[in-house]
């Protein structure tokens, strides 16, 4: 800061450190040549030396000095000369005073125009030092003739090594078209070069040039100020590159693509709180607004994938339109809360949507939405939509075949009981029904078959007996002994079954809870058929929770030992129990129209041959709760 | 078990089935198929006690092996039989050009079988367990 504030003062003798001192100087001085204009035989000629007082006050800082100077120097000149000649008549004296004051006047007009021309080169010398740009002056010959500190900086050359040494030879000077030509021509030139600095690395400079030229016009060299732009450039160039490589990435990627403009969404989504359309917490979504911010927003870009996802002609079908045209009741959901999203700032949001394409065609989407710019004004955002309708079209005939399988093979387990018994029974009763009528037909006949009646009355018997096989033989089905005894972990039978479930919960929508007890002792029995008392008691629930649309579907499956039992719990929150508690493990007792309720029924008698209870019963805050209990195994109850 | 049996007294065939009168004769032996022994006695006894002649078997086959064909006024049979079932045995019935009404008898009965049989000329489609008289009945209407 020394260098720049002493070129900034101005040049001073330094017999004068300040104004008062040259004050006095300029008294002192203009005093002794007074005393010797009017004492001095010289007669006048001595006034001429009152430019030297002039001179010391121009050493001021002042220009009002100098001029105050100039004038008493003159009134003190016309009074030497009133003094010494006032009675004489004009001659040579009066001659010798006009001199001295052309020459007083004269001094002190240039001191006065040196003094502010000195002070404007001053304070150019000073802002060439302050520049960061560089300051650079050549001669005709193209010699650098002034350096300045952001030269050195920037060039690395300091003014020491610079000056004096031909400026092409110093910065290898390469640009575009002929500066020199230009400055020869219009004086002034600017644009880029580019140039090499003192380590030898090539630098891109933003260059100003001006024709340097005398009082006449000729030119002297020139004077030009640079930046370095290298890194903007390169900034510019990688970033010219990024778009480039994003715009290939955007029409060439087999993704639907699309770049939307949502500020005009987002103001109409203003002054929405967040917390009132997140959609997925279950809040309010205010469908209208969302509507309404659909309407505005408008697609900017679309690559070819997104013009045959909503089965468009061409690109320019899609851009300047608006999303609103492609939307579907079920999408407003999805779009609600992708404005939510943006609303609470996310600058990532995934969410799934369906779009009416052209072509009058539903498709499920997963859509991506990216804001490119980095201001808050949804303006730019790459939206990048995958096509899952395939795959949820897979999803939903699987469910559905899920679905047909479970609901078949629940049909079949009961149906095939009961097919049995019916058919099993139904042989014997037709044969008792037709012996009995053909008994009495031959006891009617004139001469009665006693033979035939005695057949008759036998094979009835026989029917009888075997009728009673077939009830023997259901029973045998659930008695103990004939089925599989093993221990059975009763958490992992429930997590199998609410797995085996699973889809036909979530299809109904119901919440399962499933009890976090561990460590509980096994028990001993048939998996298959406990197996079947949980699908039975979960089925139910289900049931009964679908019956009401608006109640809430929490299903709870609870395990926890007491008293040297599992008592496993299967609470929902259906409409609860209509009838008796008791009467619904009765075969063939259903509330339900499309029940064949014997699936409670066969509940209690495998509960029952397993040696525990079941029960149910409403809850006080609704719902039922089913509750059945097993036995814990002998060895593991005794462990 | 194709031994067709007649009642004890009162056989028509025995008394009628003179060679100069067959050509007017109506046929009047019931063909019962039933794979059950029990049910299938039962239904012979009930049709003997009618008076009616009876021949029984004990699945289709047998019955299509049968070689008395044109003596058949009627035949009842179950629907669900191992090997042929009572409506393939309708089927093979008609193939061969038999023209005897027949009736089903069933445990097990589902509305697609019951369309099936009656589509295709079956005169009644019985529910186990069978009401007699009705069976009866069906089979006067068969023979009339």
């Amino acid at each position: 800061m020394s260098h720049v504030n002493t070129a900034g003062r101005s040049p001073r003798a330094p017999l004068f450190r300040s104004d008062r001192s040259i004050a006095l100087a300029a008294l002192a001085s203009g005093l002794t040549v007074f005393a010797l204009d009017i004492f001095s035989p010289l007669q006048g000629a001595v006034a001429v030396l009152y430019t030297s007082t002039v001179l010391i006050a121009s050493w001021s800082n002042r220009q009002a000095a100098t001029v105050l100077a100039g004038a008493a120097c003159s009134l003190m000149a016309l009074a030497g000369f009133w003094y010494s000649h006032w009675d004489a008549p004009l001659g040579s004296p009066a001659m010798r005073l006009g001199v001295a004051l052309f020459a007083i006047a004269m001094i002190t007009m240039l001191s006065v125009r040196h003094r502010s021309a000195r002070d404007t080169l001053a304070e150019q010398a000073r802002m060439l030092e302050l520049t960061h740009d560089t300051v650079v002056v050549r001669g005709p010959d193209d010699t650098i003739l002034y350096w300045n500190e952001g030269a050195e900086r920037l060039y690395g050359w300091t003014r020491a090594e610079a000056l004096g040494r031909p400026a092409q030879h110093l910065l290898q000077t390469v640009s575009e078209g002929n500066p020199m030509a230009a400055v020869d021509l219009a004086g002034t030139w600017s644009g880029e070069i580019s140039r090499v600095r003192k380590d030898g690395t090539r630098i891109v400079l933003e260059s100003r040039w001006l024709a340097r030229r005398d009082t006449l016009g000729r030119e002297t060299g020139i004077f030009e100020t640079s930046a370095d732009i290298t890194r903007q450039r390169a900034e510019a160039q990688a970033r010219r590159q990024s778009e480039e490589r994003y715009h290939t990435i955007f029409h060439a990627a087999g993704l639907p693509m699309l770049e939307i403009d949502l500020s005009g969404a987002k103001a109409a989504m203003a002054g929405a709180a967040p917390q009132g359309i997140e959609g997925s917490d279950g809040a309010v979504i205010d469908i209208e607004r969302v509507n309404r911010a659909a309407a505005k927003s408008v697609i900017l870009d679309a690559n070819e994938a997104a013009v045959q996802l909503f089965g468009v002609n061409e690109r320019a079908d899609l851009i300047g339109g608006s999303l609103l045209r492609f939307h579907t009741p079920a999408a407003e959901q999805s779009l609600g809360r992708l404005l939510a999203a943006l609303v609470a700032g996310r600058r990532d949001i995934e969410e799934e949507a369906q779009f009416l394409t052209e072509s009058g065609a539903l498709v499920d989407v997963v859509t991506r939405l990216t804001l490119l710019e980095d201001d808050d004004s949804w303006s730019r955002l790459l939206m990048l939509c995958i096509d899952v309708t395939e795959r949820y079209r897979m999803q939903r005939r699987l469910a559905q075949a899920q679905n047909e399988l479970t609901e078949v093979n629940r049909t079949t387990t009961l149906g095939q009981v009961a097919a049995f018994i019916a058919h099993e029974l139904n042989q014997p009763l037709t044969a008792i029904s037709a012996f009995a009528s053909s008994g009495k037909r031959w006891l009617a006949r004139e001469a009665p078959g006693a033979v035939e009646v005695a057949d008759c009355l036998d094979k009835i018997a026989l029917s009888g007996h075997r009728a009673a096989d077939v009830i023997a033989r259901v029973r045998r089905l659930f008695r103990k002994g004939e089925t599989e005894q093993v221990d059975v972990d009763m958490q992992v039978l429930i997590r199998e079954t609410a797995g085996l479930l699973d889809r036909e919960l979530r299809e109904s929508a119901v919440t399962l809870h499933l009890g976090a007890a561990t460590d509980l002792p096994r028990v001993t029995g048939d998996r298959v058929l406990l197996q079947q008392v949980l699908v039975n008691l979960i089925l139910n629930a289900r049931k009964a929770m679908s019956i009401a649309a608006d109640s809430p579907r929490d299903l709870w499956i609870e395990a926890a030992r007491a008293d040297g039992m599992i008592a496993v719990d299967v609470i929902d929150s259906g409409t609860g129990l209509l009838c008796d508690p008791r009467q619904i493990f009765e075969p063939f007792f259903s509330s339900r129209e499309d029940g064949m309720g014997i699936g409670l029924s066969i509940s209690r008698s495998i509960v029952e041959q397993h040696g525990g209870t079941i029960e149910a019963a409403n809850r006080p805050e609704g719902g039922a709760r089913f509750r059945f209990s097993i036995p814990v195994a002998v060895q593991t109850a005794t462990a | 078990m194709t031994h067709p049996s007649f009642p004890p007294q009162d056989n028509p065939l025995a008394s009628e089935n003179s060679f100069e009168n067959r050509a007017r004769i109506v046929p009047r032996l019931i063909a019962i198929v039933d794979d059950d022994p029990l049910v299938r006695a039962s239904i012979d006894s009930l049709v003997r006690s009618e008076g009616l002649p009876t021949a029984v078997f004990a699945g289709g086959e047998e019955l299509l092996g049968f070689d008395r064909p044109g003596e058949i006024g009627c035949v009842v049979t179950d629907l669900n039989m191992p090997g042929m079932t009572g409506l393939e045995l309708q089927g093979a019935i008609a193939a061969r050009g038999w023209t005897v009404p027949i009736l089903f008898m069933t445990a097990f009965p589902t509305p697609e079988a019951q369309m099936q049989a009656l589509a295709a000329g079956a005169l009644r489609f019985l529910t186990k367990p069978v009401d007699p008289d009705e069976l009866l009945d069906a089979i006067g209407q068969a023979i009339a």
